[in-house]
């Protein structure tokens, strides 16, 4: 019986679990596309020690998930600032499911690993979540605390004050 | 301009050069004449030429005066790349003396000790080394406290800046809580919420780490009272602590985390649900790029409220590559001349503005 080679790539994880990931989905990671040949061939996986398993899965699912869409065109005015509108829904709850430690995990993996589109759009979703949004309810809603003296807090509402809200 | 200040400095290079020069040729001839007297014999002299005067060579000898090996010498160095040795008769009132590196100590005993074996460090075992057992701490700075009350010392509450009281629930009552909810407790008709960051997991069971006057100062391990700890409003059960065990109220137990919010008895604080141990965007600090990527998002109404969230996000806010593109939309300026001044500091590069909506109004 004739069986479909896909070729494969291991890659560990922080918690040494070894994941078997498609040469197509690999080649998203664009940190590992010059080595990716070098991979195929070694038996030995590679080990990234600053992702978790569980990011990995969730990078795999979104890979899988966009193989078949092809990304949206580069040109100059797709890629405007301050756009944070085509986040599509699909994106935004897998994103967000998890939490925000997931999500801020899935992002420096995808910026380890250098994964473009996923960069884009869960930077994107951040953003979102600081979007017209008062410095106090910034703070509640990533935990932040305000570090500031009353001086400092007066000197900065002066700084930015010629812009109204 | 730039061309004057290039001349310049080709000129100064040139006179420095000269001076250089000079320096060294001044030094060959203070130390040649002092310390470096040349052997004249054992080389073959060149002729004498008045271009050669300034040249010297320093020939290595022990303190006894003589070469090492002078036949060794002479055959180690081909005459043709020899520089050409001083001339004895150059220096006026130089002599030959018995040669001494000054600087160097007698050879004799680096010999010897090279024959000795070296020397081993010796560890330094003199003293024992006390190995005390690892001690589980519950929090930095906690003063974990047995009932009976034998390891308070002193030295741990001194070193305090912050103090409070300890209380310690019985295992019943905690598995009836949801740990990961504030508690409330109705002590002495005071309401009290605890944060579960303030809760201690101890060997002896939960405990909660409460605000200094809590409780009355003098109250021991024997005091009665009437604890009521809810959780969520669902639960709600008496410990009256008649028997000394449990609840146990520790005073002035001191806990040094600076980050604990301190609860007054009005859980106002809490309101505002602000925990620094769950705030996740810290793991994005590391190299900025992503905070940075984050905020290429914003426009700069949104910029400014970031602006003042806190230090390390007005510091990032500043970045240049934010600011290198700029779009007005929407906004209404107050202050055009403050505006304008922010911007230039900033160094903006694009500015793209669409004026509509504000002529508009």
């Amino acid at each position: 019986m004739y069986k479909k080679i896909v070729p494969q790539i291991k890659l560990e994880t922080y918690e040494k679990e070894v994941f078997e990931i498609d040469l197509d989905i690999a080649k998203k990671f664009g940190k590992l596309v010059p080595v990716l040949q070098e991979l195929l061939n070694d038996d030995k996986p590679l080990t990234i020690k600053t992702i978790n398993s569980g990011t990995l899965k969730k990078i795999i699912t979104w890979c899988t998930y966009h193989k078949g869409r092809s990304p949206p065109p580069e040109d100059d005015d797709n890629r405007m600032k301050h756009s944070t509108e085509e986040v599509s829904s699909w994106d935004d709850k897998f994103l967000q499911e998890d939490g925000q430690a997931a999500l801020f995990d899935l992002i420096s993996a995808a910026h380890t690993l250098d994964i473009d589109g996923l960069l884009d759009v869960a930077c994107k979703v951040v953003a979102t979540m600081i979007k017209g949004k008062a410095p106090e309810e910034i703070r509640k809603v990533f935990n932040i605390k305000n570090d500031f003296t009353q001086q400092e807090e007066d000197q900065v509402r002066k700084e930015n004050d010629w812009c109204e809200d | 301009m730039n061309y004057q200040v290039v001349e310049l400095v080709v000129v100064s290079l040139a006179k420095l050069r000269d001076f250089l020069e000079r320096k060294a040729s001044d030094i060959n001839q203070n130390q040649s004449s002092l310390k470096y007297p040349v052997l004249k014999e054992g080389l073959q002299k060149p002729p004498l030429t008045a271009s050669t005067t300034t040249q010297m060579m320093y020939i290595p000898v022990t303190t006894s005066g003589s070469l090492i090996s002078s036949s060794l010498f002479r055959t180690s160095l081909p005459m043709g790349s020899i520089p050409a040795p001083m001339v004895y008769n150059s220096i006026p009132g130089a002599a030959v003396r018995p040669m001494v590196y000054p600087s160097l100590k007698p050879v004799a005993p680096i010999v010897q000790d090279f024959s000795k074996p070296a020397p081993t460090p010796q560890l330094s075992i003199s003293s024992p080394v006390s190995l005390q057992p690892p001690r589980l701490i519950a929090a930095p700075g906690t003063k974990s406290h047995t009932p009976s009350g034998l390891d308070m010392n002193g030295v741990k509450q001194s070193e305090t800046n912050k103090q409070g009281q300890l209380l310690t629930l019985p295992p019943a009552v905690i598995k009836r809580l949801n740990l990961t909810q504030p508690v409330s407790l109705k002590i002495n008709n005071t309401q009290v919420t605890v944060p579960p960051s303030s809760f201690l997991h101890t060997a002896q069971g939960l405990k909660l780490f409460l605000p200094k006057n809590t409780f009355p100062v003098n109250t021991g391990e024997t005091a009665k009272l009437s604890v009521t700890v809810t959780n969520d409003k669902t639960l709600s059960l008496d410990t009256d602590c008649g028997s000394g065990q449990l609840p146990t109220i520790v005073p002035n137990s001191s806990r040094t985390l600076a980050e604990t919010p301190i609860e007054s008895p009005k859980p106002r604080q809490f309101k505002s649900g602000i925990n620094p141990a769950s705030c996740f965007i810290q793991s994005l600090y590391g190299g900025f790029d992503c905070m940075l990527l984050i905020f290429n998002y914003l426009n700069v109404r949104d910029l400014f409220r970031v602006a003042s969230v806190c230090r390390t996000w007005r510091k990032l806010v500043m970045h240049p590559c934010l600011w290198r593109e700029v779009t007005f939309r929407n906004m209404k300026i107050a202050d055009w001349e403050k505006a304008a001044k922010y911007l230039s500091r900033r160094a903006v590069e694009i500015l793209v503005s669409h004026f509509s909506f504000i002529y508009n109004r």
